[in-house]
């Protein structure tokens, strides 16, 4: 009896042991996270104040070289305060709407920097951000400092981040900071073209049903003309309405979406076991080009191929009849089986609907004053692609190869045929 | 009877010389075509050989990349071949006749994560880098799309993995697609951590579910989704209705369900 009794009480002291150092490991994370997260929030405060100064500033100067200080403070302030609050836990819906925001203004300032924003308008914005960001930090630094004289519990900050009610405050400011994105920086006409295409609203075709739907899809893919089939329709909400097959037949199970307006194709994706088999490259490529061809999409060149573990990616872009050119925005993706080609998976997202392409003029360019000695010019070839304005601008698609006695490498840079300008640069594989 | 003896042995020589040129040419490459975009064992010896005669100067890593294809074409210049960047049979056969491939010393470097070359001037020993014996690293058998890095399929598979490991294909691919939705808006942080770890944005960052080692499955989601594929259709947020209490993700624009996920704008 003595004995179970002694084992009774080391057991229970052991475990008050680990009871303790467990309580207080929590809290020293606890205490941690807190540090962070406060030092995070005034960061985030003191850098409002000194981005405030500098919008400030740069509607003071009309000499560019002065002009540019506070044009780079606030790209770089804009950037770190967007960062902070990415780190932070706060109401959500505030710190999208902050967070766009920052990044507007400080898009805006690299812009200016570049001189691609005309000095009346820039001076008519920043006149209104900097009113707006003073109203602002006055709420902000409200709220921040109530959030932080809650901390004598941890606890309540995250009760009050994830309450079903969010505080009126932090939802006030967020409705404000929405109100000045409108009014400050409102989508440009490219912008809205551009959301156009990602919504897929502007579809006109007619509707079709959901018997058409089905008989279009078994059309495109004939295996799955067994298949079981659920189909159906995108919630009210949805920003274009389209209809969602899931299917199953045998091994394979997959899903593909169709848009109401019109049938087209959205998406398709199947899973399936894939054996140890393997076809070559060539004959993977003959496949996938087969299939586009069969789908209908005959106006589309495969430019890019990805071997993976299991499948074949593959992307074929749009070329435009008049020039030859690569659009690159206009893009279907293939997925298929290593084992026998079997197309696995369709994306059409992006072909559905054409890009608006620009007149434009073709200037030619010297590439030896144009690239440094350092590289050759493997290949140049026409392709369109967006600038910074969300534009789709002709270019010319240069592959450069620079070789070094250890090493070489590839770039691929787009240049506008028209201005001259790089709009994408980067190095390949 | 001596003659039977001579014939004999003229046939066993000539099975053995046989079998050793064949030996020799089914260890050289398999049958298949390489081009650009191509991955593995073929790549591997493809670039070895091209390094041996000096034409190939990057990394020996199973990838057939622009170096590969650069290198390819200068080697058929060279030696009078077609010039396509494709490893066609004429152009296996001739890298075979001219250059050796150490399989052994190549595969054994790229399994204990050395930085090697495969020169044919120096011996094998002192290419070697000392020192930058790293972790045993075997060639990642996934090519991504340029703007995409390894670090971003990691992490995101963890986070598929443990948001959504109970969910259907789509429902995986979603999740994935989701987090990249993200980035590419300008209301979320513009990386793939940053969308991820941003406080109180996924329910497995929160409980630590993240840190469970993702299955191939959710390898695979992640890829479909770094290649292009949104089967929430532009879709921000998720939620499952069941466990869901805040009224705030109650209020967005719904476009789409799969499995037990309610995606929205």
């Amino acid at each position: 009896m003595k004995i179970l009794s002694s084992i009774l009480v080391v057991g229970l002291i052991v475990m008050g042991v680990f009871l303790y150092s467990s309580k207080q490991n929590e809290e020293a994370l606890e205490n941690s996270l807190r540090a962070q997260y406060t030092n995070r929030l005034t960061d985030a405060s003191e850098k409002l104040t000194e981005l405030q100064k500098s919008v400030q500033s740069a509607t003071v100067f009309n000499d560019k070289a002065a002009q540019a200080e506070p044009l780079e403070d606030i790209w770089r302030l804009s950037s770190e305060i967007k960062s902070d609050i990415a780190s932070l836990p706060l109401q959500q819906d505030f710190s999208n709407e902050w967070m766009n925001y920052l990044g507007r203004l400080g898009d805006y300032a690299k812009l200016k920097s570049q001189d691609k924003v005309p000095e009346d308008k820039w001076l008519k914005v920043t006149t209104n951000v900097a009113a707006n960001l003073d109203e602002f930090s006055y709420e902000w630094q409200n709220a921040s400092t109530e959030l932080l004289a809650k901390q004598e519990s941890f606890a309540e900050w995250q009760k009050e981040i994830q309450a079903a009610e969010p505080n009126k405050k932090w939802t006030g400011m967020s409705d404000t900071v929405k109100g000045y994105s409108e009014s400050d920086f409102p989508l440009t006409a490219s912008e809205s073209d551009d959301q156009k295409k990602k919504d897929l609203q502007s579809i006109e075709d007619q509707p079709i049903s959901e018997q058409q739907v089905v008989k279009k899809m078994k059309d495109m893919f004939p295996k799955f003309n067994n298949a079981k089939l659920v189909t159906t329709s995108s919630r009210k909400d949805a920003a274009y309405p389209f209809y969602h097959i899931q299917f199953h037949e045998g091994i394979r199970i997959g899903y593909a979406d169709y848009t109401k307006k019109g049938g087209h194709l959205l998406s398709l994706l199947i899973e399936r076991p894939i054996g140890k088999d393997r076809i070559t490259q060539e004959q993977m490529k003959e496949k996938a080009e087969k299939a586009v061809k069969a789908f209908g999409f005959d106006d589309v060149e495969l430019v890019e191929t990805r071997e993976n573990h299991l499948v074949w990616h593959v992307v074929f872009v749009r070329i435009n009849p008049e020039n030859g050119a690569r659009i690159y925005a206009d893009a279907i993706q293939l997925k298929l089986a290593k084992d026998d080609g079997e197309i696995l998976g369709v994306n059409t997202m992006e072909y559905i609907q054409k890009e608006n392409l620009p007149e434009q003029k073709e200037v030619t360019i010297d590439w030896k004053e144009f690239f440094t000695d350092q590289v050759t010019v493997e290949t140049v070839r026409l392709a369109y692609t967006e600038n910074e304005r969300v534009q789709q601008r002709l270019c010319y698609e240069v592959l450069l190869l620079k070789e070094t006695d250890d090493e070489t490498h590839t770039f691929r840079v787009l240049i506008d045929t028209e201005t001259k300008e790089v709009l994408k640069s980067e190095m390949l594989n | 009877m001596r003659k039977n003896k001579l014939l004999l042995c003229l046939v066993s020589f000539s099975l053995v010389m046989f079998s050793v040129s064949s030996t020799h040419s089914t260890e050289a490459f398999s049958a298949q075509e390489i081009e650009l975009g191509a991955f593995g064992d073929d790549v591997i010896e493809l670039q070895s050989r091209l390094q041996y005669i000096g034409i190939y100067k990057n990394k020996i890593d199973g990838e057939f990349g622009y170096g590969t294809y650069w290198a390819l074409r200068n080697f058929q210049e060279q030696y009078g071949l077609p010039v396509d960047g494709i490893a066609g049979q004429s152009t296996k056969n001739k890298l075979t006749s001219v250059t050796k491939y150490h399989k052994e010393y190549v595969h054994n470097q790229i399994n204990k994560g050395n930085q090697f070359t495969h020169y044919g001037n120096i011996p094998l020993e002192q290419q070697v880098k000392k020192g930058s014996n790293q972790a045993a690293k075997q060639p990642e058998q996934t090519q991504l799309p340029s703007k995409y890095s390894e670090q971003d399929l990691q992490i995101m598979a963890n986070a598929v993995y443990g948001e959504a490991r109970g969910e259907p294909y789509e429902g995986q691919v979603a999740v994935a697609a989701v987090i990249l939705n993200r980035v590419e808006d300008p209301e979320f942080p513009n990386t793939v951590s940053g969308v991820i770890f941003q406080p109180l944005a996924f329910t497995a960052v929160a409980d630590g579910q993240i840190w469970l080692t993702p299955n191939d499955r959710a390898k695979e989601a992640v890829l479909d989704a770094l290649n292009g594929w949104d089967p929430t259709e532009n879709a921000l947020y998720y939620f499952n209705p069941d466990t869901a209490t805040s009224n705030w993700i109650w209020g967005r624009p719904q476009i789409k369900t799969i499995g037990k996920h309610i995606f929205c704008d």
